[in-house]
């Protein structure tokens, strides 16, 4: 029963039928002898039966423990088999330590790319969000209108309360985004990303605090709100040394002042990974932080709080349910309240917006362009492995004597192709840590938000956590066992015999057959890597050169919200004034420009525009003005009619003049080839509605926002259009070629007011590449994945024509001596290098054309199909392989002739 | 004449059988005709609880076992003493010397004196 313990595990025994046998016989023996001793036989087995005991029960606790036994002698005999190949690996790779090393940086690179997109995504899209607890329960809800992008409307207390009443399969928390000053009294304010949220925030989302409490109820009373705030950790401890210090101190936020009454743990920083947030509000605050109107309250059924949500799915609900109870209550908040709330009988409408974590709009790019990198990244380790699955090839050819002898000795083929596997895995682990080692290096100091391309909040390393090693781990494996069974089925076919009696040739033509499939791949493979590549670097070329319709270069701009901390109207336009007049005195400064928005900087403000007669209004981009010389700051060129003057914004306090200067697109829509210069149109934004306004000029058109499409059409208003004017002002600076003003615009800054910060200082050449981020990121990637590609590529090549080289070395002797002009020689090998270039044209340019398909809608100023560019792509291939094989093809006419014979 | 019986202990029948296999392999009916023979009847055993613990001690390493035919031309398993199994009934035999006399010194101790 002992014994073999592979015989054991090919034949398992018959345990039962063992038992029964072994007892069986006990009993007849027995009976046997009471028999001959005199008892009769019917009598003598009851007797036996009787002192024996109880068989069945004694047959099944044999059985059991024969079982146990037998698992256990399985398990130890596997685990030992696999120990002695991995122990018989690791001696075999340590025996070839160049080897080794080429192999596993190799697979490094590969799995390294890999596995650092990876991480991204994992960061971005499938870490749960810190701090919250449960988050899978969680899901973004945005009141408002679908469509092309999202149009909120806003949510009002009423309104909410009632929700939260009726929903009975979700709860909700509101949320409000904001940007607020922040000033302690002790240091200068400082601009800090917030949010107002309702007094169910904290608690829904199970938030752990460090000191203090959560918002209760009570704290968010839209009739009487408390003012008081909740800090993150970061922030308690950058303001106050530490969340005790935090607690119950005073924080003056846009000039109101607020008490701390909890700081959180120190992961959270809100639902949103990328716009991370530092400091919650009471929802109901929001009038006195936004130094809003006295006539506007949030008691008020019409007026609104949020458009943002985050609900969690209660006990036994579903999300089908959720949204169908959203769609009811908001047809009943429209019949119950039909004077307010006439508006949720259209389009606008609770629309569940998928999991929290990132913005809902931005979630769906971000995983299509992380989608689009992890598939270029498989590339790279597709060719990777490949390379070093023909470097194992050849190294089985050297070791067919090894093979050879093993099976000699009575090495199965199966026990041969599982020890070739081990090696390749344990290899392949090796590459695996490597990767996970370099990806760790680069997290550590990654900017996650920005390897996106994208802009957010707090930068902070991107975690490598259990999942990143998993992944890395998995994908080493998998590929090792994968790659490692051609080279291995090859090593050991033909077992004794074949490779005993053979000493090289025909086993080599055959590997090196192998191999050049495999090179073939390879320079395929970087042939579509490099035109994406070179696609991407067209495109951000195109983007960069792009013409915006104004001068960037020199540009400076910055926004100012004396509002924020209580300015009155009239206060805020002296506060500008002087800080104009101030700037203007700064070397280097040539224009100064006040608006309420600048290009790139800030979001857009769409209008509607009708001209009279014509029934269709157009919905152009505004812009408000607030002094004459707008135009002329930024370089946006004049084409008729003249500038604002400073009569027309309304200087000195009164209305401005109801007159606006349009954009070339917006006069050939509206008035196609006519002179639009004196005419009138209707003309509606931010609640102004039906005036009607002379135009005093067109300019040329300008991209607010983005580099891609034809410029919008834009209407210019003076900003004073009603009295009082807005508070607020983004600068816009020219200065001269070479200035910096960033550090005089901070003095000036603290010197008028240290309590009113800057918002957004920036260069406009800065602003507009934000909007070229993407493309960037995605460029860079390529082409650095495509340079690794290359190089391994080239480098496999290279291995395989080397090799062809010297194992053809006698040939090429034989015909030396025989006086083959060398020439001739360099054409044999060249000529095989030609054919591998050539069917990898073939291939790759197959492969160029799915990924260029791929990439089509990220292109811009270039085609898919861009001559240039894959000429360009297939020189750099050709270029690659003549290296490639140069070297090798000088060895092969450098034979020594005599030396090569002498071995024949 | 008055039987004695001793129950035996948790573990005592290992040793038994360790013992009985020190001379030679055995098929279990042998090994509970020797014990029968050699306590002579002195300890009275369930004979069908030998075979959970020979197949306990086989799990552990301690007997092997192999199937034979025997003269009437059965399937009948025999048990050898491994090498482990031998150097384990040397220590349990050491074991129960040191614990019987142990014992039998307390028992025949005399009354102390005060």
């Amino acid at each position: 029963m002992s014994g073999d313990p592979i015989k054991h595990q090919l034949f398992p025994p018959d345990i039962g039928r063992d038992v029964d046998d072994e007892l069986a016989f006990h009993l007849e023996m027995r009976t046997q002898e009471l028999e001959s001793a005199g008892v009769p036989s019917s009598a003598a087995r009851d007797a036996a039966e009787r002192r024996f005991g109880d068989a069945t029960r004694i047959a099944r606790e044999c059985r059991a423990i024969d079982e146990r036994w037998h698992r256990e002698q399985r398990r130890a005999s596997m685990l030992a088999d696999l120990r002695h190949d991995l122990a018989y690996a690791v001696r075999l790779l340590a025996r070839a330590p160049s080897f080794t090393i080429v192999a596993a940086i190799t697979l490094a690179l590969g799995i390294g790319a890999t596995t650092a997109i990876f991480t991204l995504a994992n960061w971005a899209l499938l870490r749960p969000v810190p701090g919250v607890s449960h988050p899978q329960e969680l899901q973004q809800v945005w009141a408002g209108q679908r469509g092309n992008g999202f149009r909120p409307a806003f949510v009002s207390y009423p309104n909410f309360a009632d929700m939260t009443q009726r929903l009975k399969t979700i709860r909700l928390a509101g949320t409000q985004d904001a940007t607020v000053n922040v000033a302690t009294g002790r240091e200068p304010a400082r601009s800090m990303p917030a949010a107002f949220v309702s007094g169910s925030y904290f608690d829904l989302l199970g938030v752990r605090f460090q000191a203090g409490r959560p918002f209760s109820q009570q704290d968010d009373n839209p009739s009487a709100a408390t003012l008081v705030a909740v800090l993150g950790e970061r922030s308690a401890r950058l303001l106050f040394g530490s969340p005790e210090a935090a607690l119950n101190a005073a924080l003056l936020v846009n000039g109101v002042r607020l008490t701390i009454v909890g700081v959180t743990t120190a992961g959270f920083r809100g639902v949103d990974r990328i716009n991370t947030k530092e400091l919650w509000m009471p929802g109901s605050a929001q009038p006195a932080v936004n130094h809003y109107p006295p006539s506007m309250r949030l008691t008020d059924r019409g007026s609104g709080a949020f458009y943002q949500f985050t609900a969690r799915l209660n006990h036994g609900g579903t999300w089908p349910q959720a949204e169908a109870e959203l769609t009811s209550v908001a047809a009943w908040l429209a019949a119950e309240h039909p004077k307010e709330n006439s508006r949720y009988h259209t389009a606008v409408g609770f629309h569940l917006m998928g999991p929290i974590g990132s913005n809902a709009l931005g979630r769906e790019r971000t995983a299509t362009m992380l989608r689009l990198m992890l598939g270029v990244s498989a590339l790279v380790l597709l060719i990777a492995c490949s390379n070093v699955a023909s470097l194992l090839m050849m190294r089985g050819i050297g070791r067919s004597g090894e093979v050879a002898i093993r099976s000699a000795l009575g090495a199965g083929r199966l026990r041969l192709l599982r020890q070739h596997l081990t090696e390749g895995a344990v290899l392949w682990t090796l590459g695996g840590i490597a990767a996970l080692f370099i990806v760790w290096v680069l997290m550590r100091t990654a900017n996650g938000i920005a390897l996106l391309g994208q802009r957010g909040g707090t930068a902070e390393g991107v975690p490598v956590d259990g999942r990143v090693v998993l992944f890395a781990m998995a994908v080493s494996l998998l590929a090792g066992i994968l790659f490692s069974i051609v080279p291995a089925l090859r090593a050991i076919r033909g077992g004794t015999s074949l490779a005993l009696r053979q000493n090289g040739p025909s086993s080599t033509r055959h590997s090196l057959r192998a191999g050049t499939a495999l090179t073939v791949v390879q320079l395929a493979l970087s042939l579509t890597l490099a035109v994406g590549a070179l696609l991407l670097a067209a495109t951000v070329r195109q983007l960069s050169r792009v013409d915006v319709g104004f001068d960037p270069r020199g540009l400076y701009t910055f926004s100012v919200r004396p509002g924020s901390v209580g300015y009155t109207p009239a206060q805020a336009a002296i506060y500008r004034d002087e800080f104009v007049r101030q700037l203007s005195l700064v070397p280097g400064v040539q224009n100064v420009s006040v608006s309420i928005r600048a290009p790139f900087v800030q979001s857009v403000l769409t209008t509607r525009v009708k001209v009279d007669g014509k029934k269709e209004p157009l919905e152009p981009n505004a812009t408000e003005v607030l002094s004459a010389g707008y135009f002329k700051t930024l370089g946006i060129p004049l084409r008729r009619g003249r500038e604002f003057q400073p009569d027309d914004l309304g200087a000195a306090g009164d209305a401005a003049r109801p007159v606006v200067v349009v954009s070339e697109a917006l006069a050939r829509a509206l008035f196609g080839d006519a002179d639009p210069v004196g005419r009138t149109i209707e003309f509606a934004t931010m609640g102004r509605v039906g005036k009607s306004f002379e135009i005093i000029g067109v300019v040329g058109d300008v991209r607010i926002n983005s580099l891609v499409g034809a410029p919008e059409p834009m209407v210019y208003e003076p900003a004073a259009l009603t009295v009082p004017v807005r508070p607020d002002g983004t600068f816009i600076i020219r200065t001269a070629p070479g200035a910096d003003i960033a550090g005089a615009v901070q003095r000036i800054a603290a010197s008028l007011d240290a309590a009113l910060p800057i918002v957004q200082p920036m260069r406009m050449e800065e602003a507009i590449g934000r909007a070229r981020a993407e493309w960037d990121v995605l460029s860079r990637l390529l082409t650095t994945l495509a340079g690794v590609a290359g190089v391994l590529a080239v480098v496999g090549l290279y291995g395989v024509v080397a090799f062809g080289v010297a194992s053809r070395r006698r040939e090429f002797g034989i015909r030396l001596a025989l006086g083959a002009a060398p020439a001739r020689v360099v054409a044999l090998v060249v000529r095989r290098t030609a054919l591998i270039a050539c069917l990898a044209l073939l291939l790759g340019g197959a492969g160029a054309t799915a990924l260029a398909r791929l990439l089509e809608s990220r292109l811009v100023g270039v085609t898919p199909f861009d001559p240039f560019i894959w000429s360009g792509a297939a020189l750099i291939l050709l270029a690659g392989a003549a290296l490639a094989s140069w070297i090798p093809a000088r060895r092969a006419v450098s034979v020594d002739v005599t030396r090569s014979l002498r071995t024949l | 004449m008055d039987r004695t019986s001793i129950d035996l202990l948790q573990g005592t029948l290992g040793v038994l059988i360790l013992k009985s296999l020190s001379w030679g392999p055995r098929h279990g009916y042998g090994i509970a005709r020797w014990i029968e023979e050699v306590a002579a009847d002195e300890l009275l055993i369930e004979e069908g609880s030998l075979y959970p613990a020979l197949h306990r001690l086989q799990a552990r390493g301690l007997v092997t076992s192999a199937w034979t035919i025997s003269e009437t031309n059965r399937r009948v398993k025999s048990y050898t003493l491994s090498d482990q199994g031998r150097a384990q009934l040397k220590a349990e035999l050491s074991r129960w010397q040191h614990f019987s006399a142990a014992i039998t010194r307390v028992l025949d101790a005399r009354r102390p004196r005060v």
